[in-house]
């Protein structure tokens, strides 16, 4: 495999700070512990869910993070909703540290990042109307004053994911509803306050396939409306690709290749990068290729290997992989953590 | 060499007769392997479990048959279907991965498969268990451990040789890819590919992922609401598609080979099956549909030596 | 599978409608368990009896027929009269409202104990959890009639403290469901959304956990009354009751104290099976209605 002429130029750039959101050095380790009664212990071992991611998010990017279960996607995104601490590291929306806000800070910020969840049917109370469930971000940042406030609110959000004639669904049960219509209430929620960021947790990887691209569309085009920038987590690599114009895939909880969408599907730098490609089952029958052998399976997180943590599996390993790689600049805007990468 | 014949199952409902598998017929040949795509409530799962009859008790047969080799398999007593099961029809359920016993070492679960159907000895169980491992990629040396100590593509490895114990003729397998990751999810194919070059198996493989089947099948069936819409050749569903639910189900998948073009999608959703059903099961959500359609049923006409479709206007609409 | 339910185009969005259409669905399937409708209908029957009490009783219960100590059963009395010749089917009827007070009053409160228990022990982390389970299982060992007989007498004898015994020791059960169903309702996503909403806990369990729950805690609850009416029963019978208060457990501690027991089988039969009625009419409810919420466990 040739050599590029790559540069050592790295992805962070500390110029960049018209970026809406900054991840730095993000790190989450869950301890394996047995019980909380069990002495600390000084070999303690950890899952390293998240392990050092560092990107931006630019305004009005829709960015995807694509990874196999367990590289850490979702635990990101968990992090950047801030629905846990990190154990080191930041992210710093609109050039504040979520993670040391103050209360009365954090409410705002709140209703600035918003979240889909996967199960459209589990991600909406059972016990709730369409309305309360709309309406709860308002209630919860009190945000509304009247009742009717509230409605009239709750009818526009509906009306704009598409729910026209919204009095048809206020007043419905979840389970009355079909997936798509419990998807689109989903986002009405998450738009209710007017979100800058959307975090959407594989929107449309539990809803059939011929009304996918129902929800990813309303996505796109409320994009478009209300400026959203949106973090899409998806393994599913053809939706990341037709969703997102920026994409970073995530190997046991590091970003190992990140760039926009086109080029990080049709020129992919990182082994994983091409494997991950090469396994996709083809849409076209005329077109079987074959996948490319890996070695081994996913290593546990909780014993990251030494050096590049792909190096057990990759097929093009040498010596330089016994030195973790950074992200480095592979295109125009386009990074890979691969030594291949950087010239001799 | 399998062939169904106007297959109807209803379940008893207290809302009604659920009519989830509506008078479907086609056939699989030998060696071939079959894709039968639907999204949910398609009645894809009733199908095969009417196949093997295991039914749940709310469920029957109302009609139809279902002949392996010419004889019909829902005529078979229980006795008689013992004998079929597992050693000439063998099904890979759905949620597959959760159907290992977490208590036996997963040597002990696959005897159990092998002994119910063939009286052998346990020395011979053994050696077939290290063949069947090797058969799948598994590592012999493995086959004492517990379910826990496989990831989830070792575990569907394991749910492949037992389904392929018996040496059957012919294996169902319901969604045996969806719960895996993109890299497992291709080994898992290839295997599948690669076991019926080997052992000559013909395979149903039900799923709702079209690029599954642009991968694997020879040939493909589309389910939607209990019947089937349309059957064919591989090449021609994909490239001429008859039926407007496949069309459009064809439009709405991401393609990773195209540049973005907008996706289409379906609107509405499936209709309740109990009850009253409209003539076409597609009416509702067709584009071109027309007042035939909500009166008289389509019957499936052929378009080929091998495949059909069921719709009125299959002639008139084009292929694309 | 999933099934799409048509309502009408023109329906107005009043959150109330909603819910009544939603309790047309929950009895839809309830009436569908022959049992349980029995058991409600049952229910219903000793209900309208307590609260018509005044009305449907001949006599007052407290009246003394000096003239006619333990008769046997007859149009005058129909079920016969005590030693001290009051009517028995009065003092049946009256028991029943009391009984049946008692009882509510009792699950009333062991099911709010159990409630609160049981949500705190579930959504908190694992030490919260696991010093409400010690706890719960301390009350859980010891038996529980014991425990309650030693309440009510520190607390002196009457209803009240019967209530308070039967409350403070009988929330276990509830609590331990209510628990497991908790630890279950909080890793669902909704919950995460509320929190990525920027709920914080307590309003995630006041608005998320306790509606949910409270199907659960409220199929427990009717099980719990049934129990405490059997515990009532129990306790009074020991005499730790109010001997002015008429509750079927009085009338059989009288009948037990004045040696009735053994001749007079209108003393005892009357107040005896209705409780054994009531408890069942509770248990086939409640077990219905756990049918109902609990969708594993119905075959249809």
């Amino acid at each position: 495999m040739p050599f590029l002429e790559g540069s050592q130029i790295p992805l962070i750039d500390s110029n960049s700070s018209d970026a809406l959101v900054q991840i730095r050095n993000l790190k989450k380790w869950f301890p394996v512990r047995r019980s909380i009664f069990a002495k600390p212990d000084p070999n303690e071992r950890f899952v390293h869910a998240v392990d050092g991611v560092s990107f931006d998010i630019r305004n009005e990017d829709a960015i995807s993070i694509v990874g196999e279960s367990g590289c850490g996607k979702t635990t990101l995104a968990r992090l950047l909703l801030r629905l846990m601490d990190p154990t080191e590291g930041s992210i710093l929306f609109e050039s504040r540290n979520i993670f040391t806000t103050t209360k009365t800070e954090m409410h705002k910020l709140r209703a600035q990042i918003q979240a889909v969840f996967q199960d459209p049917y589990s991600s909406l109370d059972p016990k709730k109307t369409v309305l309360q469930i709309v309406s709860e971000p308002l209630e919860v940042n009190q945000i509304t004053d009247s009742g009717k406030q509230t409605l009239e609110r709750a009818s526009s959000s509906l009306s704009a994911v598409g729910l026209h004639a919204p009095q048809r669904f206020l007043a419905k049960f979840p389970y009355e509803l079909s997936g798509g219509q419990r998807q689109r209430v989903a986002i009405a929620r998450a738009m209710i306050v007017n979100p800058r960021l959307i975090v959407a947790d594989e929107p449309v990887s539990m809803l059939d396939a011929s009304i996918r691209a129902e929800i990813l569309n309303l996505m796109l085009n409320l994009r478009d409306r209300f400026n959203l920038t949106y973090v899409f987590i998806t393994h599913d690599l053809a939706v990341a690709r037709y969703v997102s114009n920026r994409m970073a895939v995530m190997y046991l909880g590091r970003i190992i290749e990140i760039g926009s969408a086109e080029d990080v599907c049709t020129s992919p730098i990182h082994p994983y990068t091409k494997a991950l490609l090469s396994a996709l089952p083809t849409t076209n029958p005329r077109n079987r290729h074959e996948g490319v052998e890996l070695k081994g399976e996913v290593p546990s997180a909780v014993q990251i290997p030494t050096g590049c943590r792909f190096r057990p599996r990759c097929l093009y390993a040498f010596d330089r992989c016994n030195a973790e790689p950074e992200l480095i600049r592979v295109g125009n805007d386009h990074y890979a953590a691969c030594w291949l990468a950087q010239a001799a | 060499m399998l062939e169904f014949e106007n297959l109807r199952t209803y379940y008893k409902t207290p809302q009604g007769l659920l009519k989830a598998v509506d008078g479907v017929s086609f056939t699989l040949e030998k060696g071939e392997i079959l894709g039968l795509v639907g999204e949910s409530a398609c009645g894809k799962t009733t199908l095969a479990l009417s196949t093997v009859r295991l039914l749940p008790p709310a469920a029957q047969v109302m009609e139809g048959r279902i002949l392996l080799h010419g004889e019909d398999l829902l005529s078979k007593t229980d006795d008689e279907m013992k004998k079929v099961r597992w050693k000439k029809v063998s099904i890979i359920f759905q949620g597959a991965l959760n159907s290992l016993n977490p208590v036996l070492p997963v040597k002990e679960q696959i005897a159990e498969a092998i002994l119910a159907h063939d009286s052998i000895s346990r020395d011979e169980v053994d050696k077939a268990i290290s063949r069947l491992f090797k058969a799948v990629r598994l590592d012999p040396g493995r086959r004492n451990g517990y379910p826990h100590e496989f990831s989830g593509g070792m575990k569907q490895r394991v749910m492949i040789a037992m389904a392929i114990a018996c040496d059957p003729e012919v294996v169902i397998a319901d969604e045996p890819t969806t719960a895996l990751d993109v890299i497992v999810q291709r080994q898992i194919l290839d295997l599948i590919r690669n076991l019926r070059d080997d052992l000559h198996i013909s395979m149903i493989l039900i799923t709702h992922d079209l690029s599954v089947v642009a991968q694997l099948c020879d040939k493909v069936g589309i389910m939607y609401a209990g019947k089937l819409v349309e059957f064919g050749d591989i090449f021609s569903i994909f490239e001429t598609p008859r039926h407007p639910y496949t069309q459009a189900l064809l439009k709405s998948i991401p393609k990773m080979e195209q540049t973005r073009t907008q996706l289409s999608y379906i609107p509405g959703s499936v209709p309740d099956l109990t009850g009253e059903v409209p003539a076409c099961r597609f009416y509702s959500r067709c584009p071109y549909a027309q007042k035939l359609c909500a009166e008289t049923e389509p019957k499936a006409e052929a378009t080929g030596p091998k495949s059909h479709v069921a719709c009125h206007f299959w002639r008139d609409l084009k292929s694309h | 599978m999933m099934m799409t339910v048509e309502t009408q185009e023109n329906e107005s969005y009043s959150t109330s409608r909603a819910y009544i259409r939603a309790f047309s669905a929950f009895w839809g399937v309830y009436k569908r368990n022959k049992m349980g409708v029995i058991g409600l209908c049952m229910l219903i029957f000793f209900v309208v009896v307590a609260i018509l009490a005044p009305i449907i009783a001949p006599y007052d219960p407290s009246r003394e027929f000096l003239s006619s100590t333990l008769l046997p059963p007859s149009w005058i009395h129909l079920f016969g009269t005590n030693e001290a010749g009051q009517d028995l089917f009065s003092q049946v009827i009256y028991g029943t409202k009391a009984s049946l007070t008692v009882g509510f009053a009792a699950a009333f409160i062991a099911s709010t104990i159990g409630t609160l228990i049981g949500i705190t022990a579930g959504y908190f982390g694992q030490l919260v959890r696991d010093l409400l389970m010690r706890l719960t299982d301390f009350f859980i060992v010891i038996p529980a009639l014991v425990l309650m007989i030693v309440l009510a007498s520190v607390m002196g004898s009457g209803l009240t403290s019967v209530v308070l015994a039967i409350g403070l020791v009988g929330w276990t059960g509830t609590a331990r469901v209510v628990m497991s169903q908790t630890l279950s309702l909080k890793e669902r996503a909704f919950v995460e959304a509320s929190r990525a909403s920027g709920a914080g806990d307590f309003y995630i369990l006041r608005n998320h956990i306790l509606p949910n729950v409270m199907p659960v805690v409220f199929a427990q609850t009717v099980l719990v009354v049934a129990n405490s009416i059997l515990y009532e029963a129990t306790l009074t019978f020991l005499g730790l009751g109010n001997p002015n208060q008429v509750t079927w457990g009085q009338i059989l501690q009288f009948a037990f104290v004045s040696g009735a027991i053994l001749t007079a089988w209108w003393y005892v039969i009357p107040p005896g099976l209705s409780i054994m009625l009531v408890v069942l009419a509770f248990s086939l409810t409640g077990y219905s209605l756990d049918l109902v919420f609990n969708p594993r466990v119905r075959k249809i």
